[in-house]
């Protein structure tokens, strides 16, 4: 299997009695960046939760590159450089907007930790500003660019994204789209982007998969899915 | 205190300003809501949008200025008092009892509004226009957040309000889910005045009449959709482009 490689084969899972995921199989290449696109409630968080180890399998298998990582710890599958960047602007808000990006750059040394600061507060300069503030006292959109910065903090070899432009304005959300890209064309890094703005999700992905009800409904290129009527009618309204 | 200098104006805000410490979130907003409007307010993030929200709804105590709802002043009146005027509102991250079915969340927000054996009545009513029926009896928690959002617009009308402000209705929802949200909010503003703040200027622009730009805690413009879109420094600081 290619080094980078994350293979997810016939995932089952779902909180108590009730199941969410159905029978997932998905595959993110190395340095590609893969969309998972779909209606709220389909289950896209739920797949997020399963690579990062937060919810427990019931069925099927997760592998990064030879390594299987469905089971592990969540902390040795972060420590692989697998990042999870949840949805909703989740930060520690009783500590200040640098704390939490120390907490993303808490496994490395200063000099690289250094380095990260510098991509984050380049990319967030709003955050450059309040970085003693309590990110607790932070407006949602701010609080949201810091659980991105957190994330991007861990260098990530792959990451996942939760929604990164939920409640953030135009302009930052185009800046986040374009850094997006880039970051994945300098870092060589693999990326899942759930979003619900499937069109600029599309734009950027290589390839994109529709989750709905908890099953993969539709699998493409991303191109061949922005042209697709059934697409555009079903999930965008269009 | 009455202010009787415009009789269509249903709310407005005089000289408001909201301080955390040294930070001023809003300063010196002057703002008018006509009764029957639909408004759209926008601006960067932090820019005190949800603030001005808050403050207008008593959950937070202006630092300066006052605001009148049909002449009166309810600056300084507690949250519950404020919803008894007659302004709903609803937030950024929706704020259900999420151990509560969606039923349960209604009859909530009936309870001190209709008598006792219409309550369930008027749940479904509610439930009805914001197309949530099949969900009432389904745990808050367990709905997805478009469903949340359609919750706290039938718990916002349920109230019997004459306005009701909300908090980022399009936030977290597809495209296709903004676009039934959109109707809905259409059907709904036959009666009501609202006031909504949204970064989706997509689904915002075309059913606002008039928008209130904010940036740094300041109203820095006002005008029509149109003008909003079309002005440069608008585009500049928050749009980032035209419109897509």
């Amino acid at each position: 299997m290619e080094k980078g490689l994350v293979k997810i084969a016939g995932v089952k899972a779902g909180y108590g009695d009730v199941p969410v995921l159905l029978g997932i199989h998905l595959t993110v290449e190395s340095n590609e960046m893969v969309a998972l696109v779909g209606p709220n409630g389909a289950g896209k968080s739920t797949l997020l939760k399963c690579i990062s180890g937060l919810l427990p399998l019931k069925e099927g298998e997760i592998w990064f590159g030879e390594i299987k990582i469905s089971g592990l710890p969540y902390l040795d599958i972060v420590k692989k450089g697998i990042i999870h960047c949840p949805e909703g602007g989740k930060v520690f808000p009783e500590m200040s907007v640098e704390d939490n990006l120390l907490v993303g750059g808490y496994l490395f040394k200063k000099e690289a930790r250094k380095k990260q600061f510098d991509l984050v507060y380049n990319l967030f300069p709003k955050l450059l500003q309040r970085r003693r503030q309590l990110a607790g006292t932070l407006s949602g959109g701010e609080r949201q660019m810091v659980a991105l910065g957190l994330a991007l903090m861990s260098r990530p070899a792959f990451l996942m994204m939760d929604e990164p432009s939920l409640g953030l304005a135009p302009v930052i959300k185009k800046a986040i789209f374009k850094t997006i890209d880039m970051i994945k064309g300098e870092q060589k890094i693999s990326i899942l982007l759930v979003e619900q703005d499937a069109f600029s999700a599309l734009e950027l992905a290589d390839r994109s998969y529709v989750l709905d009800h908890g099953m993969i409904a539709m699998q493409a290129d991303s191109k061949a899915l922005l042209q697709n009527g059934e697409f555009k009618r079903i999930y965008m309204g269009l | 205190m009455r202010e009787n200098n415009i009789k269509k104006t249903l709310l407005a805000a005089r000289g408001l300003a909201k301080h955390f410490g040294g930070l001023a979130a809003i300063e010196d907003i002057h703002m008018e809501v006509e009764k029957g409007s639909m408004i759209g307010i926008i601006g960067p993030n932090g820019s005190g949008k949800t603030t001005l929200f808050n403050v207008m709804t008593g959950y937070l105590k202006a630092t300066r200025g006052e605001v009148f709802y049909e002449g009166e002043k309810i600056s300084g009146m507690r949250p519950f008092a404020i919803v008894n005027k007659g302004i709903a509102r609803t937030f950024q991250v929706p704020q259900c009892c999420k151990q509560l079915t969606i039923r349960e969340n209604i009859h909530l927000a009936c309870i001190h509004r209709c008598p006792k054996n219409i309550i369930e009545e008027k749940t479904r009513e509610f439930a009805r226009i914001a197309k949530i029926e099949s969900s009432l009896d389904t745990l808050a928690t367990n709905v997805p957040i478009g469903y949340l959002r359609k919750t706290e617009l039938a718990m916002a009308l349920a109230t019997n309000p004459q306005l009701i402000l909300l908090d980022e209705p399009f936030s977290g929802l597809t495209d296709l889910e903004c676009y039934e949200l959109a109707a809905i909010i259409k059907g709904v503003r036959e009666k009501i005045t609202l006031v909504v703040i949204d970064h989706k200027l997509k689904h915002l622009m075309p059913i606002v009449e008039k928008v209130f730009v904010l940036n740094e805690g300041r109203l820095f413009f006002e005008g029509s959709p149109e003008e909003v879109a079309r002005n440069p420094e608008i585009q500049r600081i928050y749009i980032g482009g035209e419109i897509k």
